[in-house]
């Protein structure tokens, strides 16, 4: 059970984090994310306890009218410099040889959520390959084929983005290629209903990215491994 | 009518055939077009959407007509329901009264029933009339449910 204490201390430095970014001064807030992480605060931690719910707030403040589309479009903007400032921190040597690409489809113009896997991934020693947003089917079907990796990661924020998500899950089980990678799906319409990755085809999903580590572990071990291949 | 209830209605809806998907596709713009255009010959269109929402309506309308074409790509009740409650949640709360869509709905369906004819549109009607008997049930919970937001911070909603 998480500690009460340290829970509210992650919420605070949220609140921090959020409250100088919505006065626009993101030196500061930058800064105040990274003291801790010089201190010793995991990445991980920063990533999952302090930076993920400051975006639901921020999805919130949006919804709600309380911002505007532009001061949202600076917070996020803002968030992933600090995420390129945190990634060195959390990588290491060390490597379990599989690989993944992650990427939004399409029309889908959120990719901090996805940005956010794949260094996941990244820090438990993957090799992540990662598409950002608006990618064509297409290109993406492309570097499938030639990177062939493990595991294929793939977000909708839109409901509108699930049908291609789909449709592309179903264009890969049409590989003629001896290797298929496993499909895991994220995203807020997965989130409101984890059937739907079923509904899509997928093999699994998980509601944030230190899930996702978990699950994909348990896609790739042996005995899931020889079920799927029976 | 609470949510369970509502669920259970919309899944009445899984039953009827989506074959239209795709036909719609080459069409969404223009269906958006007319819907702003007939909406916006309304005397009443402020009193409607609120003062200076003219452009936010318009993103509505083409966001509307791109999600009932995923709709009959990949029907989800549960998906289905909780989506047009964003939706309400959303537009609400920039200014958009619930009348909107009392008004609103019954013109994007007589826009698709002359886009589509009346065969294809038969096959989209049904969403239509379930989602105008229930824009009452829609506006409530929209107010009364937790957002997808709050519900992931896991928190009441308030900012710091």
């Amino acid at each position: 059970m998480a500690n009460p204490s340290i829970s509210q201390d992650f919420s605070l430095l949220g609140n921090t984090y959020l409250d100088l970014l919505l006065k626009g001064q993101r030196h500061k807030a930058l800064q105040a994310i990274l003291d801790p992480v010089e201190a010793g605060l995991p990445v991980t931690t920063v990533y999952i306890d302090v930076l993920q719910p400051v975006m639901y707030e921020l999805g919130r403040l949006w919804q709600m009218d309380e911002i505007d589309v532009a001061t949202e479009h600076y917070v996020t903007a803002a968030t992933q410099v600090l995420m390129a400032r945190l990634f060195p921190h959390a990588l290491n040597q060390r490597s379990n040889s599989r690989s993944m690409i992650g990427c939004c489809l399409g029309s889908e113009l959120h990719e901090l959520g996805m940005r956010m896997v794949c260094d996941f991934f990244e820090f438990e020693g993957w090799d992540t390959y990662f598409l950002g947003a608006i990618t064509p089917q297409e290109s993406l079907l492309g570097a499938i084929r030639s990177r062939k990796p493990d595991l294929l990661c793939l977000s909708a924020t839109m409901s509108f983005g699930v049908p291609q998500i789909r449709d592309l899950i179903r264009a890969i089980q049409g590989f003629s290629e001896d290797k298929i990678p496993k499909i895991m799906v994220g995203g807020l319409p997965f989130i409101i209903n984890p059937d739907l990755s079923t509904v899509v085809g997928a093999d699994a999903t998980a509601p944030d990215a230190c899930l996702a580590i978990k699950v994909a572990d348990k896609l790739f071990e042996p005995e899931a491994e020889n079920v799927a291949s029976s | 009518m609470d949510k369970n209830q509502l669920l259970e209605s919309a899944k009445v809806l899984a039953t009827r055939a989506t074959s239209i998907s795709g036909n719609l596709e080459g069409k969404l713009e223009l269906c958006a077009a007319e819907l702003t255009a007939s909406l916006k010959n309304r005397p009443d269109l402020e009193d409607l959407i609120g003062v200076g929402n003219m452009s936010i309506m318009e993103m509505n309308h083409i966001n509307h007509f791109r999600y009932m074409n995923s709709l009959a790509a990949l029907y989800d009740p549960k998906s289905f329901v909780e989506t047009v409650i964003w939706v309400f949640r959303t537009y609400r709360a920039r200014g958009f009264s619930v009348q909107y869509w009392k008004v609103m709905l019954p013109e994007a369906m007589t826009i698709l029933r002359q886009q589509l004819g009346d065969a294809h549109y038969h096959e989209f009607g049904p969403y239509y009339e379930w989602l105008h008997a229930n824009i009452e049930t829609f506006a409530r919970l929209s107010e009364t449910e937790l957002s997808v937001f709050e519900e992931l911070a896991g928190k009441d909603g308030s900012h710091g």
